[in-house]
């Protein structure tokens, strides 16, 4: 029988009975959890469709149909000259290819098993599918802390409210909608992963999960550059615990086949090479290895010598080895054995440092410091939460809580220095939240007072369940109060995959932009196939993954002189400009332009950056100060200075404005300027030919003129043929011009 | 007799005002560059016989200029290994004979390195014109009285050592003497000292009190606060003020105060206290609604104390919404509304 009636009333069941239904219930828990996180994530598909989003993804989509096309072998050697024209770049040797292992293996399997998905949808959805995981690890990583930690009656509890909370807190979906293919999309899994198998080695002091932290954090080598951080928290938590005392062998154990294996692993990443062994992110991992080694002899001489003797043993030991270190590790940084600070950990300590001597660095936003609203608007009620969970954690003060701790004080220092790493302190603070959450349910959330009559009859109780009541009900408000709240900042923040822009018509129903796809794919059906296409930067990666033309700079900023080049063209008067691209070697330029339509993130509002990163280069050719007028703004209208006026980028943004407005002054909807219209109509062209703009004039691409056949200067060529043509032609033939009509 | 007077006036005025290399040394230039004021401008713009250098700079954090503070250390550096040369080579000891030196390449090598804070010299700055920091002015001999052009101006390239920006002045004589830019790095003692003498006492500290230093050092609660209070801290914006050194408040146009930044990108620091305490009030309720509650005994104590911490994290937290809603203004969501 599985339950039965007993005489009192009551109903037995069978215990087998309640494990499988505890267990049915958290299986459904966790789909629920897993379905919340996974279709939070696809506001982007619904709206809009399938597709990658943003810069970085898209070479990352490149990469990984490279991969799925050739061999692994292929992959790791590959030379890509479709981008930094005329240099190429080593691809296979400078990304991390765990991300696109991942999408190629998962390719191939589905392959295998009959299921033909395109690698565009996987790409696309991979990132949803990796959350899940995450808040997986999540669970399990909240259950082994509340293990430890005193007064959670339930265990279970904590660690669903974690896991819950990681599923949609909007710093990690920031990160992680469908179609934001970046490595953070499986990186943060993989963190979470290693640190859960990291506690559970601690605690058990087992090979097996030492060795499959090891395996994780390879895996997280392989996905992210951030995996620095891992290498820096588990030796800081070994540290802070031999400074507590609490040496003990299962900590060794752990740390050693961690360290060892970890690191020879992490070098088999072609990226990483010899970096553990010589750059100082990774020397903190090394000093505690040796430094655990010390312990362990010392703490077998304790056992075996007379106090005194130990004791006078120690302090000798103890200076020989710390003059021997710093001596040691002065002198290799001096001969160039060890790597300096590398750039991107140094703009981690000093923001300041990167912002004057790095400009690509300090022009891109996720380099900025944190101002507090991000951090409520990325976590909500968790942020009063977390302090809370980081009390909880010292109550007890286990091994794994210290590890909690550290984490956390850690984390909240980097996400508050540069608002990218608001992603790594989002998990800490979900753990920290659902310990906090776990512990109010295990005190306030037990009724069963209420069906005991013997209970019932103390004096006050009545309080007790009242109290209860209030603090569960306020509880469930705030839970479902975040839950809306997550929901909006990812339905209205992060899910704009700013390659199809939406936007409203005048009627109020809403439109889709599309130009950059238009205009890529003009690119690539109306061009030669080696044709070069030079713009800026940020357009890079997606002219390689769209249009599949070269370009001669892209997101991967490794050479900087190059980029100084592209801008200086971009800066610099026609006749300049012109050796430069001819020497270049481009055929096809493309500017993005909003002053039509109101896009503020166009090559205008970029091209101070521009100038800048040039004027880096060439200070005496380049200067930032023409481009402003004397009284110090930035004018884009009649009174621009000279240089901004005769510049090849101001030249392409405005050239044939002024005919969309038919004889009225154009207006440039971003910077709200106004250009008169006989002004707006002497912008012209003479190196480039216009050959595409796009629907709501966002792209433009113009083609640079072949020499001219006898020799003649095409600026020349252009002066006489303006002069040629009387003032009554040049109106007959704007006004013979077809209408042009726009859409807003 | 009027006429004399005025004479004499005007003499007196021409030989005050214009000033020589050597006095200008001598009086105002001793361990740095020369500070111009609002007080002194008009005697050291008025070069009779050496070049000026001027670096412009606002060093207040209310300016926020990054490069300002960066570059100045390196140029008052540059200026007083120049003075200290430029004495030790003895070329101020010869007498100045009253004549004028009409060599003007002679005088172009004689440069005054100077600079002018926006905040000592408001006045000076009108005069300049500027309205961007920093600059590095240069003038000829005996152009500095029109302050706002200057000969030449240098370029900040991000990597302004010493010896590049030496290099831009010794450019403008061909009789300037590299040797008087030879920079000398000087060992800053008294900080040098100060750090000996804190690490001395902390040794000494740590030997006499060991003990009671290592029940601080091993207190739980110590700890536990810190890091709390750390955690709460860096997550109200902390980092942001001091990498950006933002205003303490704003104003309005009327001059009246406001303590939140309109944008959710930006913030001041009156923000991070006032985000901070509501942290702290939100955290220590939830803290005694879920630990030290249960140490009362009475159920009536018991259910008061979690009323009161109840309402203190709801009004915490719908205050902490209804500053939000104020940066970001298309938050939909309020628990009160308080702005």
């Amino acid at each position: 029988m599985l339950y039965s009636v007993d005489k009192e009333g009551y109903v037995r069941v069978d215990s087998s009975l309640l494990v499988a239904f505890k267990l049915l219930l958290e299986t459904a828990i966790f789909v629920s959890i897993s379905f919340a996180a996974i279709s939070s994530r696809l506001f982007s598909v619904i709206r809009f469709e399938s597709i990658i989003h943003e810069f970085d993804p898209w070479f990352n989509f490149r990469a990984t149909k490279y991969l799925v096309s050739h061999s692994f072998y292929q992959f790791l050697n590959w030379f890509d000259d479709k981008t930094w024209y005329p240099l190429g770049r080593v691809t296979g040797g400078t990304l991390y290819p765990g991300l696109m292992v991942t999408s190629s293996v998962l390719y191939h399997f589905l392959h295998k098993i009959g299921l033909p998905i395109d690698v565009r949808n996987i790409c696309v959805l991979l990132a949803p599918a990796f959350s899940s995981i995450t808040s997986l690890a999540t669970f399990l990583l909240t259950w082994e802390i509340s293990d430890t930690v005193k007064g959670l009656r339930y265990r279970k509890t904590s660690a669903f409210f974690a896991a819950f909370f990681m599923s949609i807190v909007p710093g990690y979906i920031s990160r992680s909608v469908a179609g934001s293919y970046d490595n953070e999309a499986i990186a943060i899994t993989l963190l979470m992963v290693t640190f859960y198998l990291w506690i559970k080695s601690v605690r058990l002091g087992s090979v097996f999960y030492a060795s499959l932290t090891a395996i994780t954090y390879f895996y997280m080598v392989s996905a992210w550059g951030g995996y620095v951080f891992i290498t820096n928290m588990i030796p800081l938590h070994v540290f802070i615990l031999l400074l507590m005392g609490r040496f003990n062998y299962k900590l060794y154990t752990s740390y050693c086949t961690w360290y060892v294996l970890g690191t020879v692993m992490s070098m088999q990443i072609p990226f990483v090479g010899f970096l553990p062994i010589r750059s100082n992110d990774h020397m903190s991992a090394l000093g505690v290895f040796g430094l655990l080694q010390f312990v362990l002899v010392a703490n077998y001489l304790k056992r075996i010598l007379s106090p005194e003797k130990f004791h006078r043993l120690m302090i000798a030991s103890g200076s020989i080895v710390l003059t021997l270190g710093i001596a040691g590790l002065v002198l290799a940084t001096k001969i160039g054995i060890i790597a300096p600070w590398t750039g991107r950990f140094y703009s981690l300590w000093d923001t300041s440092y990167a912002k004057i001597h790095i400009p690509i660095i300090a022009s891109v936003s996720e380099h900025q410091p944190t101002p507090w609203a991000s951090f409520f608007f990325d976590m909500n009620f968790l942020v009063w939460l977390f302090p809370v969970g980081v009390f909880i954690c010292f109550q007890d003060l286990s091994d794994e809580a210290v590890f909690i701790i550290v984490y956390s004080v850690l984390a909240s220092y980097f996400s508050g220095v540069m608002i990218r790493l608001i992603l790594t302190l989002s998990p800490v603070v979900c753990v920290c939240g659902g310990l906090t959450v776990g512990k109010l349910c295990s005190i306030y959330m037990d009724f069963k007072d209420i069906f005991n009559s013997k209970a019932q009859k103390v004096s006050g109780a009545i309080f007790d369940t009242f109290s209860k009541l209030l603090v569960t009900s306020s509880l469930i408000f705030y839970l479902y109060y975040y839950v809306y709240h997550c929901t909006w900042v990812t339905s209205n923040a992060y899910s704009s995959p700013s390659v199809v822009l939406a936007s409203r018509n005048p009627d109020g129903s809403s439109t889709i932009i599309d130009d950059f796809r238009e205009a890529y794919y003009w690119l690539r059906m109306n061009t030669a196939d080696d044709s070069k296409v030079m713009a800026w930067w940020d357009y890079g990666y997606q002219i390689g993954g769209m249009a599949d033309r070269t370009t001669f700079v892209d997101n991967n900023t490794w050479n900087n002189t190059h980029i100084a080049t592209v801008g200086k063209a971009m800066a610099v008067d026609e006749r300049q400009s012109e050796v430069i691209m001819r020497r270049l070697g481009v055929d096809y330029v493309l500017v993005i332009f909003g002053g039509v339509l109101g896009y503020s993130g166009d090559d205008i509002n970029k091209f101070l950056w521009m100038v800048r990163i040039s004027e880096g280069i060439w200070p005496d050719e380049v200067s930032e100060r023409n481009y402003f007028t004397p009284g110090g703004a930035y004018r884009v209208d009649d009174l621009a200075t000279p240089a901004m006026k005769n510049s090849l980028m101001y030249k392409m943004s405005y050239y044939r404005f002024g005919d969309l407005f038919q004889g009225r002054d154009a207006m440039d909807r971003v910077r709200q300027q106004r250009l008169s219209a006989q002004y707006a109509e002497h912008i012209n062209l003479d190196v480039l030919e216009e050959v595409f703009t796009s629907e709501n004039w966002i792209v433009r691409i113009y083609k640079l003129k072949d020499q001219d056949t006898f020799g003649r200067d095409l600026i020349d060529l252009g002066e006489q043929k303006r002069h040629q043509l009387g003032k009554k032609a040049l109106r007959k033939k704007t006004r013979s011009k077809p209408e042009l009509d726009i859409r807003i | 007799m009027r006429l004399q007077s005025l004479l004499i006036c005007a003499f007196l005025t021409g030989i005050s005002l214009a000033e020589t290399f050597s006095h200008v040394v001598k009086s105002l230039g001793s361990n740095g560059p020369v500070k111009v004021t609002d007080n002194n401008y008009q005697e050291v713009m008025a070069n009779e016989d050496y070049s000026l250098v001027l670096f412009i700079t606002a060093s207040s954090p209310r300016i926020g200029c990054v490069l300002c503070t960066e570059v100045m250390p390196k140029y008052s550096q540059l200026a007083s290994s120049y003075y200290k040369n430029l004495r030790a080579s003895g070329v101020l000891n010869v007498k100045d004979d009253g004549l004028k030196n009409e060599d003007l390449e002679l005088n172009k090598s004689k440069f005054v390195i100077a600079y002018a804070d926006l905040s000592d010299a408001p006045e000076f700055f009108k005069i300049l014109g500027i309205n961007s920091v920093p600059k590095v002015y240069y003038y000829d001999p005996r152009k500095a009285m029109d302050a706002a052009n200057p000969t030449d101006q240098y370029r900040f390239a991000g990597d302004d050592i010493p010896q590049r920006m030496s290099g831009w002045i010794m450019s403008h004589s061909s009789k300037s003497d590299p040797e008087l830019f030879h920079i000398i790095e000087t060992p800053d003692y008294q900080s040098m000292m100060a750090n000996v003498f804190a690490f001395l006492v902390a040794l000494f500290v740590l030997y006499k009190k060991s003990d009671r230093l290592m029940q601080v050092v091993f207190n739980k609660k110590l700890w536990r606060a810190c890091c709390m209070i750390l955690v709460i801290l860096l997550c109200s914006g902390y980092m942001y003020n001091r990498i950006r050194q933002t205003e303490f408040t704003g104003h309005t146009q009327e001059g009246l105060p406001v303590y939140f930044a309109p944008s959710q990108q930006s913030q001041y620091a009156a923000e991070t206290q006032i985000v901070s305490v509501i942290y702290a009030f939100a955290a220590v309720g939830v803290i005694v609604i879920a630990d030290t509650v249960n140490r009362a005994v009475n159920p009536k104590h018991r259910f008061s104390i979690i009323v009161v911490c109840l309402v203190v994290v709801y009004f915490a937290y719908a205050y902490l919404m209804a500053c939000f809603k104020a940066k970001n203004q298309g938050y939909p969501f309020s628990l009160m509304s308080v702005f």
